[in-house]
C-alpha cells in the first residue's frame, strides 16, 4: 500500500513550486530573450546610423573647410537621431619648418568624432565614433 | 525512510535545476544579448579607427623623404610597443590625439612592396606600395576583409603623369591625349574638373550676330582620374561656362565618339564638342587621390647630394656667360658646355615690300582681295594696326635702302606663270626698317661631359645673379626688364644617353618667387636651329622609339632627357614676337639674334580659305621666292614656374618636327609677355588666333608674312607643344591644352623610386592611387 498511496501534500507543494519556478524561468528567458533583441536592434540602428553619419562627414571633409570648422561641435539631427559632430584640432605636421616655403603646417587630417544620442529603453544612450577627416 | 529520502533528493535536484535555469536566463537576458551589440559595435568602431590611422599615417608619409622605403616592410601602431610610432615623426601632440585614451582602440600600419602582394593589377614597373592597417577595439579586430587598405605609387608626380594639376584641367580641340593625367581639387577646394571646351576660336570664320558652329573633336587613349566631372563645357561669350555633357564613369568605349550638339544664335562661334576614343579610356572621375610637392628649394638641395651630380655655377664662369647665357650642346654622346658666341648674319628688314607687294597696303581693300573677306570693322581695325606692325616704320629701328637683290626678286615675282615678272613695273618702297641678325653659336668650350645610357647624367647649373632684386617696378605687377634676368642656357643637339638639366635661379626666396610668378627669370632656351657645330638644332633623342602605350613592351629607347627648372623652359629659334618693340630687347644683352633671312629656305604655304583667289596667287608666289612650304607650329615646350614652385619640364621627345634640323630656323629670343594672336588671325584668317592667349597655333601650313612669322610666337607657359611627348606642369594651376598630340611616355611612369630619387634627384613621394576596403 505504501508504494500505490498519491502525492502527500509537501510533494504536492514542491512539484507545484518546480513547475511554477520552470514557468517563471521559462517566462523570463523569454521576456529577456524579446528585451534583448529589442535593445540589441535599437543599439544596431543607432550604430549603423552613427556609421552613416561618420561616412557623410568624411565626404563632407572633402569639400572646403570654413576657418572656423570644428571649433565648436556641431550638432544636428540625421534620421531622426540627434548627434554632435567634434572635429579635434588640426594635426600639426611634426616635420613643419617655417623656413621652407610651402612646408605644411598641419597635416590634412583631422580627427572626426560623431557621437549619436539614442534611447534604449527610455534610458538616454550614447555610441561614439571616432574617424579620419581628410582633405 | 529510504523512499522519502530519494524523494526529497530528487526534487531538490529539480529544484536546483530550475533555478540554475531561471539565473541563467537572466544572465542572458542581462549579458548575452549586449555582448553581440558589444561585438558588433567595437568592429564598427575598429574599422574607423583603421581608417584614421591609415590616413594620418598617409600624411606623415607625404611629409617625409622618402627614405623609408628601404625599410619595407614597416609597421606603425600607437599601441605601446616596438611599433609604436615607429620610423615616422611624431610629436608629443600627435601621439596625444592618436592615443587609445583619445580613440577608445588601437590601430597597426603596414607598409609593404606591392609586388609581394597577390591580386594586385598593377603597371609594370615603377614602385608602389600598401598601406594597411588594421585596428583593435576591446579584443575586437578588424579581420582580414575589414582592412583599410591605400595603394601608393612613390614616384614624382610631375614627371610621372602627363597632367598632374591641383585644378580644372581644360582640353581644347584636336588634340590626341594619352594618360596618364591626374586633375586634383581647386585652390578652392571644389572639385577639379576635367572638361573639353567646345568652344573654338580657331579657325572661327563666323561673324558676330551670326550663327553656327564648328566642329572638334579630342581623341583619348589613357587613363584620367579626376576629383571632379568630366565634362564637355562651351564657353559663353559671357566669359561663363555651360556643361553640355558629364561622362558617366566607363561610358566611353573604345571606338565611340560623343558629341554634342551646338548651341546656335551665338555672337562668337562656337564648337560641337565631340570626344572619341581611340583605345581604353579608363575615366575615374571623382576618385580620391593626393599628391604633394615640396618645393624648388628642397628638389635642388635634393638634386646637389645626389649621387653624381655635376653642380655648374654661372656665376663663376665670367661675365661673359652671365650677359650672354651658356651653351650646352649635346653632341654624339656628351654633353659641351660652352661660352655663347653671336655670329653676324645679316639684317632683318620690315615687311613693306611685301605688303606693297601684296597690294596690302590698305586693310578695307583687301575685302577685295578676298584675303579679309570675313573681317567686321573690329577686324578691320585689327587687320590695320597689324599691317602697321608689318610695315614697322619704328623710328626706334634705323632705316635703310632695301638690297638691291631683294627689290629684284619682288619685282620678277613671276605669279602667272607666263615666264615674266608680274611686278616689274610696280612701284615699290625703296627703303625701310632693319635691325641686325645674329645667330647662336658654340664660344669657348667650358666642360665637356659624356652621356651613357645606362644611368642617368644630372647636370645642374645654378646662378644667383640678383640685379632684379633691386628692380623697383613703375607700376604694379611690372616684371624686370630682360637686362635683369638670369643667363639663358640654350640648348640643342641629339641626346643620346639618360640625361637631366636642371637650372636654378637661387637668391632671395620672397623676391624671386614673386618675379617667377609672372616672368620667369631664369630658362632653358631650346635653339631650333642648327649651330655652326653641325650639332642639330631642337633637342632630340638619337633613339625615338619612346613608349607611348601602356600596353607597349618596355624594350623602346634608352634615351631618355629630362628638364627642371624654377624658371621655364622655353624654345627659341621659331618666330618670336608680334611687335616690334620686343625684338630687341631679348637677351640680356639687349640684342636679338637671328639668321640672315636671305640666306633661309623657310617657306609658308598658304592656308587661305580654299578656292580664294588669293590663295592661288600667294601660294604660288611664295613658293616661287622660298622654294619649299614647311609646316608652321610652336617651337618648343615650356614649364611656367608661376606659383613660384618647381617647374618641371621633361619629355621623352622634346620637338616636334617644327625644330627638324633639315629647316635653319631663324634664332631669336622670346620674350615673356604675350602677343595678341586676334591680330595675326584677322589678317591671315585660317592661321591662328587666341583671345585667351593661351592657344598654340594651328597644325599645318599657315602663310605669314617674313617679319610677322620672324616676330611672332606665343608665350607657351600654359600648353603643350605639337608633338610633345611628355608633360611639362605647373599644378597649381588651371591647366589648358591645346592643338595637337599629347602622348605620354610611358617609361617615365616605369622609372622606380630609387632611380628617381637617387640617379635624377627628384622628390620622390607617395602618391595615393586607390582606396581599398575602408
Amino acid at each position: 500500500m505504501n508504494g500505490t498511496r498519491g502525492l502527500s501534500l509537501l510533494e504536492t507543494i514542491v512539484a507545484l513550486f518546480i513547475l511554477t519556478t520552470t514557468v517563471w524561468s521559462a517566462g523570463l528567458l523569454y521576456v529577456g530573450l524579446m528585451r534583448g533583441a529589442q535593445t540589441g536592434e535599437a543599439r544596431r540602428h543607432a550604430l549603423s546610423t552613427a556609421e552613416t553619419a561618420l561616412q557623410v562627414w568624411r565626404e563632407k571633409g572633402k569639400e572646403p573647410w570654413p576657418e572656423d570648422f570644428g571649433l565648436e561641435p556641431i550638432e544636428g539631427v540625421y534620421h531622426d537621431y540627434v548627434y554632435r559632430v567634434e572635429i579635434g584640432d588640426p594635426l600639426r605636421n611634426p616635420t613643419f619648418n617655417a623656413s621652407v616655403p610651402g612646408s605644411p603646417e598641419y597635416l590634412d587630417v583631422r580627427v572626426l568624432s560623431i557621437t549619436l544620442l539614442y534611447d534604449e529603453e527610455n534610458r538616454p544612450k550614447e555610441i561614439v565614433l571616432h574617424g579620419s577627416l581628410a582633405k | 525512510m529510504r523512499s522519502k529520502r530519494a524523494f526529497a533528493l530528487i526534487y531538490a535536484l529539480l529544484a536546483s535545476v530550475s533555478f540554475l535555469a531561471f539565473f541563467a536566463a537572466i544572465t542572458y537576458q542581462v549579458r548575452g544579448t549586449l555582448q553581440t551589440v558589444r561585438q558588433s559595435e567595437d568592429l564598427v568602431k575598429a574599422r574607423s579607427i583603421a581608417s584614421l590611422g591609415n590616413e594620418v599615417f598617409f600624411q606623415l608619409l607625404k611629409t617625409q623623404p622618402a627614405d623609408w622605403v628601404s625599410s619595407l616592410p614597416l609597421t606603425f601602431s600607437n599601441e605601446p610597443g616596438p611599433d609604436y610610432f615607429r620610423g615616422l615623426p611624431a610629436d608629443a601632440a600627435l601621439r596625444e590625439s592618436l592615443s587609445y585614451e583619445k580613440l577608445g582602440g588601437y590601430f597597426k600600419v603596414e607598409l609593404v612592396d606591392a609586388r609581394t602582394v597577390s591580386g594586385m593589377d598593377l603597371p609594370p614597373g615603377g614602385t608602389y606600395i600598401i598601406s594597411t592597417c588594421t585596428a583593435k577595439v576591446n579584443d575586437r579586430q578588424t579581420t582580414l576583409n575589414e582592412r583599410s587598405r591605400l595603394v601608393l605609387k612613390l614616384g614624382n608626380p610631375y614627371i610621372n603623369n602627363l597632367a598632374v594639376s591641383t585644378g580644372r584641367v581644360v582640353l581644347r580641340d584636336a588634340a590626341f591625349l594619352s594618360g596618364p593625367i591626374f586633375v586634383n581639387k581647386n585652390e578652392d577646394g571644389t572639385d577639379g574638373h576635367l572638361d573639353f571646351v567646345a568652344h573654338h576660336p580657331i579657325g572661327s570664320v563666323l561673324n558676330s550676330g551670326t550663327t553656327g558652329a564648328v566642329k572638334w573633336t579630342v581623341s583619348l587613349d589613357g587613363e584620367f582620374q579626376t576629383q571632379g566631372d568630366i565634362r564637355i563645357v562651351n564657353n559663353e561669350p559671357d566669359g561663363t561656362s555651360t556643361v553640355m555633357h558629364t561622362f558617366p564613369v566607363g561610358s566611353l568605349a573604345v571606338g565611340e565618339e560623343v558629341t554634342v550638339p551646338p548651341t546656335l544664335e551665338v555672337r562668337h562661334p562656337r564648337g560641337i564638342g565631340g570626344v572619341r576614343a581611340v583605345g581604353p579610356v579608363k575615366f575615374r572621375p571623382r576618385r580620391p587621390f593626393a599628391l604633394q610637392l615640396n618645393d624648388s628649394n628642397d628638389l635642388f638641395e635634393q638634386l646637389e647630394s645626389a649621387q653624381g651630380t655635376r653642380v655648374i655655377d654661372l656665376d663663376t664662369l665670367g661675365s661673359g656667360v652671365l650677359s650672354n647665357g651658356l651653351m650646352v650642346e649635346f653632341e654624339e654622346d656628351q654633353v659641351v658646355i660652352a661660352t655663347v658666341a653671336r655670329r653676324f648674319q645679316g639684317r632683318i628688314y620690315d615687311l613693306s615690300l611685301w605688303l606693297a607687294l601684296l597690294r596690302l597696303n590698305d586693310p578695307l581693300d583687301t575685302h577685295s582681295s578676298g584675303l579679309l573677306d570675313t573681317v567686321n570693322g573690329d577686324q578691320v581695325a585689327r587687320g590695320s594696326f597689324a599691317l602697321k606692325e608689318c610695315r614697322w616704320d619704328d623710328p626706334a629701328y634705323p632705316n635703310a635702302p632695301y638690297p638691291a637683290e631683294l627689290i629684284n626678286d619682288c619685282r620678277n615675282l613671276d605669279v602667272t606663270g607666263d615666264g615674266v615678272g608680274d611686278f616689274t613695273g610696280e612701284s615699290l618702297p625703296v627703303e625701310g626698317d632693319f635691325f641686325d641678325a645674329y645667330s647662336l653659336e658654340r664660344g669657348t668650350v667650358l666642360q665637356t661631359i659624356p652621356l651613357n645610357r645606362s644611368d642617368f647624367t644630372a647636370l645642374k647649373f645654378e646662378t644667383s645673379k640678383a640685379e632684379y632684386v633691386s628692380f623697383q617696378p613703375e607700376r604694379p605687377g611690372e616684371a624686370p626688364p630682360p637686362d635683369l634676368w638670369a643667363a639663358p642656357i640654350f640648348v640643342r643637339g641629339t641626346v643620346k644617353g639618360k640625361v637631366s638639366l636642371a637650372y636654378e635661379l637661387k637668391g632671395p626666396p620672397a623676391e624671386q618667387a614673386h618675379w617667377n610668378r609672372n616672368t620667369p627669370l631664369n630658362r632653358f632656351c631650346v635653339l631650333s636651329d642648327p649651330g655652326q657645330s653641325g650639332v642639330p638644332g631642337g633637342v632630340t633623342l638619337a633613339d625615338q622609339r619612346v613608349q607611348l602605350d601602356p600596353t607597349e613592351e618596355d624594350t623602346l629607347s634608352e634615351d631618355m632627357c629630362l628638364f627642371i627648372t624654377n624658371g621655364m623652359v622655353t624654345g627659341t629659334g621659331m618666330p618670336i614676337r608680334l611687335y616690334r618693340e620686343i625684338c630687341g630687347t631679348v637677351l640680356p644683352s639687349g640684342e636679338i639674334s637671328a639668321t640672315d633671312f636671305s640666306q633661309r629656305r623657310d617657306v609658308y604655304a598658304a592656308r587661305l580659305p580654299q578656292g580664294s583667289e588669293m590663295r592661288d596667287v600667294v601660294e604660288r608666289a611664295l613658293t616661287d621666292v622660298f622654294m619649299e612650304p614647311v609646316r608652321f607650329q610652336a617651337a618648343s615646350m615650356a614649364s611656367d614656374n608661376g606659383s613660384g614652385l618647381t617647374g618641371i619640364a621633361f619629355n621623352g621627345r622634346l620637338i616636334g618636327s617644327s625644330l627638324d634640323p633639315d629647316y635653319p630656323f631663324m634664332v631669336n629670343g622670346i620674350s615673356a609677355q604675350q602677343m595678341e594672336w586676334i591680330d595675326l588671325q584677322t589678317l591671315f584668317p585660317g592661321s591662328v588666333y587666341s583671345p585667351d592667349h593661351d592657344q598654340m597655333l594651328s597644325e599645318g601650313y599657315v602663310i605669314i608674312p617674313r617679319l610677322m612669322r620672324e616676330a611672332s610666337s606665343a608665350n607657351h607657359s600654359y600648353f603643350l607643344t605639337e608633338g610633345a611627348h611628355g608633360m611639362v606642369q605647373d599644378g597649381r594651376r588651371t591647366r589648358r591644352y591645346a592643338n595637337g598630340e599629347h602622348r605620354y611616355d610611358y617609361r617615365w611612369r616605369q622609372l622606380d623610386a630609387d632611380t628617381l630619387k637617387q640617379d635624377l634627384g627628384l622628390q620622390v613621394v607617395p602618391i595615393l592611387i586607390e582606396r581599398r576596403g575602408l
